[in-house]
């Protein structure tokens, strides 16, 4: 409210915005307005009629559709939380001094990120193959004995999510590193003069100055870990036994192969609800509160 | 200042240069003023090389014997799921094209859209309609029209490897024939280091989405899987019990190495790591290319025991098809005539190593090339049977495959899990 | 001191042996694109190849016309991103900076284009661009011709309506001291005026960050492509990776290769920008 009152009423803002909210209302708006429109009727490529909140009535009896809620939850909370871990601790690792080949290891660990998935899921088919794959090869080094992973329905999810994790990690940890860097220097020599430790000096100056990138890092996270498919499609289409079937997968199955776009669309729609309910949660509570005035 | 003129001229020249020259570019021509000239679209499958070539071939041979009919050819990408995202997109906007390559799933689930033009009346006039396999049409028809024409059989043959079989000290020219000399085999075959199988006997598939490995077995034992005449699903009889229950039995033997069956090229037998699988005939050729060493041979097709009737394998098929909302369908039926002609037969026999589908040029094709593979191929088209053909077989592979899976990790017997889905299936059907 | 160099060897090493597991898929890929089928198809996977085939780089380039793929998807790449920049850049300033009723609202609004997957807008889209008016053959009411299927046009448009850079340029803007705007007050700039000398000059950072962004996701661009496309020479290099399938075998070597090569651009971009990149982000989201 704040900013509100501080600057007047700009109505040229409708021009700023105006020549990238034509695109939006044409290729995003619009087509989930038909979505929208979609998920109360039978549309099935051939014949279209009315249903009212069938499709949703349909969907609370839909034990796949809540399987696939799950199983999405589980990934969005492992893989936001391991990348963001991780990417954190390698963001520190690699500015906590001026470490040798600094931007060597960056770049290695951002490649992952530039890579497109449809070779790269064979490759780690391959390292997750029960026989003589890689990940196999090294875990009985380590004396633990060889595992299915893609096939065995406790570890499959877990096997979609690692590489989830490895995709995402250079993305997570550039920002970090970014916002690390910009931490001024003043404030750790003033915490040292205190007599701070380092745990203090991270508690009390590091976690809180992050939290703009973290908030960032959150929002942009959290929505594309909901919409989670590629990977999903091409490793394990979903099995063994729906164990890492996803929202976006349901909605795949559901709309493209058995032709149910009015069930599809409902699904979409509640994935839609569910993602915008989180950004909202985190725009009111992970940023303090005071960014947005709705 | 003159810094931040140049950015701001150079921004705006990107937007509009963009704007203009991709608004410029439109690849589609008019094709308003030659009113004589008809161009067909045929989209054909793959998009590799080979396809490429071959549709290729199809379309200079088939403008020299008609020059006022010009065909576009465009390959789909294999992958199913990229197929039924492109054939949507196409359907909603009226761009489906003339001509269409389809495979045997896309029958039953397209035609139940209305997708295809029956082709009865056409075939009526067609000279050649008592040379082509009668399973070519059998596979085409859905729900007793016939919309579409086999041109590509694609049998799942059980190959194995003689010299495996050798090294066991089995006799290679007596490879088992029923279930249990099956299980048995490949009990034989199986090396382990521990628990983990190293060396598997049988390719079981731990994932069969689309029910190429499971089926036969069902069939085999007398499950019809489907009723196609009532449009319902069939696979909650004895018969369908006891074939999962075979497949349970011998997945809880750990004789096999898991991979997906959708994933040709994943099975274990492609790498050597196996002494029996079922394989398309190009998994054959990329092995034999591989592993010029290696001898294989075929197994007929399973029987349950001694006693019972002869088995049943799968066989997928590519089919031709029109669509039904060509504006062109006497000329569609000319380039499918063309593409059903013996030398384009012969051509594509030859180019993919797979079966024929003229009677006329089935001395021909068993006189080239390795007699053992082109009789068992044969052998099994003949007893071969496709997907069927019922509007929901997304739903069944889905459900029914579930209930595979979680009988071979012992979560459920084979009557729960298939009551279960059988259950799941209806329930979703009878809307 | 001795503690502390200590410490960075072990730092050091714990790096190498991170990086190392990272690179391992690439590694995989890369040694992979230099074998031939028959290892490729071994009974015990071998990390490196027997013999170094480079030639698979070379056959993979001339089995198709990938001259063409690599143009078309850089000139698609270059124009998404060219026109992002513009109108993300401004949209972001205006959601930042400026006040007018309902700003908010249509802030939430466009972030929603983040939220719903692909699969949910691409049908709808792909329709729209068939009876897209006055394009393709097209009379004023969309009817008539092919509208903008199979046309440049048709692959970049829904690539600018992503919400991801409005969303950066904004937290980016929220940033910058409030007195920039005051000062540019007093000089009698106008609203245009200020963002474009003001703070445009200032955001070399940010638009560095999107240009990666922005490149990498459209490069790697696959399902839109695949059904707005309807010739082959209209495709991108992440579909004509498809030649190397055939239904039932798959030409590994090739494919490791061409993904390889496909990569390549997108990794120097990355190392050149990298310094900006860093930079660029420093200050997103950031606000006092």
């Amino acid at each position: 409210m704040r900013r509100t009152k501080r600057i007047g009423d700009d109505r040229c803002g409708y021009v700023f915005i105006a020549p990238y909210y034509i695109f939006f209302v044409m290729f995003v708006l619009f087509p989930i307005l038909v979505n929208i429109g979609l998920s109360f009727t039978d549309f099935n490529l051939k014949s279209i009629s009315f249903v009212g909140v069938e499709n949703y009535v349909t969907m609370i009896s839909d034990s796949l559709f809540w399987i696939s809620v799950k199983n999405t939850l589980i990934y969005v909370v492992f893989t936001v939380f391991f990348t963001m871990v991780l990417g954190l601790l390698l963001a520190l690792a690699l500015r906590s001094a001026a470490l040798w080949g600094t931007k060597f290891f960056r770049g290695i660990i951002y490649m992952p990120y530039v890579t497109s998935m449809v070779a790269m899921s064979m490759v780690w088919l391959w390292m997750y193959d029960p026989t003589h794959g890689v990940i196999n090869v090294l875990t009985e080094m380590l004396g633990i004995s060889a595992q299915q992973w893609l096939y065995d329905e406790k570890l499959a999810l877990g096997a979609v999510i690692v590489m989830g994790i490895w995709k995402g990690i250079g993305y997570y940890m550039t920002l970090f590193l970014a916002g690390l860097n910009n931490i001024p220097a003043y404030l750790y020599e003033a915490a040292k003069i205190d007599g701070a430790n380092a745990i203090q000096c991270f508690k009390h100056i590091t976690l809180p100055m992050l939290k703009p990138v973290t908030f960032f890092i959150m929002i942009t996270g959290v929505i594309s870990a909901f919409n989670v498919f590629e990977q999903v499609n091409v490793m394990t289409s979903g099995g063994p036994m729906n164990s890492t079937t996803t929202i976006v997968h349901q909605i795949y199955t559901r709309a493209f192969t058995e032709y149910k776009m009015g069930y599809g669309a409902a699904e979409a729609v509640f994935l839609l609800l569910i993602v915008f309910v989180f950004t909202i949660l985190n725009f009111k509570y992970g940023n303090q509160g005071q960014d947005l005035d709705i | 200042m003159k810094g931040k003129r140049t950015i701001s001229v150079a921004m705006a020249a990107i937007v509009v240069s963009g704007l203009l020259s991709s608004c410029g570019q439109s690849q589609e021509e008019k094709t308003g003023d030659e009113k004589e000239q008809v161009t067909l679209q045929y989209w054909y499958q793959g998009t590799d090389q080979l396809s490429t070539e071959f549709a290729q071939r199809c379309v200079e041979s088939f403008n020299e014997k008609y020059p006022d009919i010009k065909v576009e050819a465009t390959g789909m990408s294999t992958t199913i799921s990229d197929q039924e995202t492109k054939l949507n997109a196409a359907t909603l906007s009226d761009t489906y094209p003339d001509v269409i390559a389809v495979v045997l799933a896309e029958v039953g689930s397209r035609g139940s859209l209305g997708d295809f033009e029956p082709l009865e009346p056409y075939i009526e006039k067609w000279k050649e309609k008592e040379d082509l396999f009668d399973s070519a049409y059998e596979m085409g028809k859905y729900q007793g029209t016939q919309v579409a024409l086999g041109v590509l059989p694609n049998p799942q043959i059980y190959t194995y490897r003689k010299d495996v079989f050798k090294e066991a000290g089995l006799d290679p020219e007596d490879p088992p024939s029923t279930w249990a000399e099956l299980k048995d085999t490949a009990e034989k075959l199986t090396k382990r280091e521990g628990d983990k199988v190293v060396f598997a006997g049988l390719d079981i598939p731990s994932i069969d989405s689309s029910l190429v490995f499971i089926e036969p077995y069902m069939r085999t034992a007398g499950s019809k899987v489907v009723d196609e005449e009532k449009g319902e699903p069939a696979f909650t009889d004895e018969a369908a019990v006891e074939a999962l229950n075979f497949l349970g039995e011998m997945a809880q033997m750990n004789i096999f190495i898991p991979h997906d069956q959708q994933k040709g090229e994943e099975h274990p037998f492609v790498n050597g790591n196996a002494a029996i699988s079922n394989l398309s005939t190009a998994n054959i050729q990329a092995f034999r290319a591989n592993y010029p060493d290696a001898e294989l041979g075929y197994l007929p097709i399973l029987k349950k025991d001694e006693n019972s009737g002869d088995g049943v394998c799968f066989c997928g098929y590519q089919l031709i098809a029109m669509s039904g909302s060509s504006k062109h369908k006497d000329e569609a039926w000319l380039f499918m005539e063309h593409m059903m002609s013996n030398d384009v037969v012969w051509d594509r026999t030859e180019t993919f190593n797979t079966p024929i589908v003229k009677k006329s040029l089935e001395d021909k094709y068993m006189e080239s090339g390795d007699k053992e593979l082109k009789s068992a191929i044969l052998n099994y088209v003949e007893n071969g049977k496709g997907k069927a053909t019922v509007p929901w077989v997304s739903e069944l592979n889905k459900y029914v495959s579930v209930a595979y899976e979680e009988v071979i990790n012992g979560k459920k017997t084979a009557q729960e899990a298939l009551n279960d889905a059988n259950d799941l299936l209806t329930k979703e059907i009878s809307k | 001191m001795k503690k502390s160099r200590v410490r960075q060897g072990l730092l050091l090493l714990l790096m190498v042996f991170f990086c190392a597991v990272i690179m391992l898929p690439f590694l995989i890929m890369f040694f992979t694109s230099l074998k031939t089928s028959s290892e490729i198809a071994a009974p015990v996977f071998r990390l490196l190849p027997e013999k170094w085939l480079f030639s698979n780089y070379a056959d993979a380039m001339k089995s198709s016309d990938w001259g063409r793929f690599f143009y078309n998807t850089f000139f698609v790449t270059v124009v998404a991103t060219g026109i992002s920049l513009v109108i993300n850049s401004m949209a972001g300033y205006a959601f930042a900076r400026l006040n007018f009723k309902g700003r908010d609202m249509l802030f939430m609004l466009a972030l929603v284009g983040m939220m719903i997957p692909q699969q949910v807008t691409m049908l709808p889209n792909f329709v729209a661009m068939k009876y897209f008016p006055l394009a393709g053959g097209n009379n004023i009411l969309g009817q008539g011709g092919t509208g903008l299927i199979n046309t440049y046009a048709g692959v970049v448009a829904p690539y600018i309506a992503g919400a991801f850079g409005v969303f950066l340029f904004r937290q980016f803007f929220l940033n910058f001291p409030k007195a920039l705007d005051e000062a540019a007050k007093i000089d009698g700039l106008t609203r245009f005026g200020t963002f474009v000398r003001v703070y445009i000059p200032l955001s070399k950072a940010i638009f560095a960050t999107l240009i990666v962004f922005k490149t990498t996701s459209t490069w790697n661009e696959y399902t839109w492509p695949l059904i707005i496309t309807a010739k082959k020479d209209m495709w991108t290099v992440q579909l004509a990776l498809s030649v190397f399938k055939e239904e039932f075998v798959t030409q590994w070597n090739y494919l490791m290769a061409a993904t390889t090569l496909i990569m390549l651009p997108l990794l120097v971009l990355y190392i050149f920008m990298q310094k900006y990149f860093v930079e660029g982000i420093v200050t997103t989201g950031i606000k006092g």
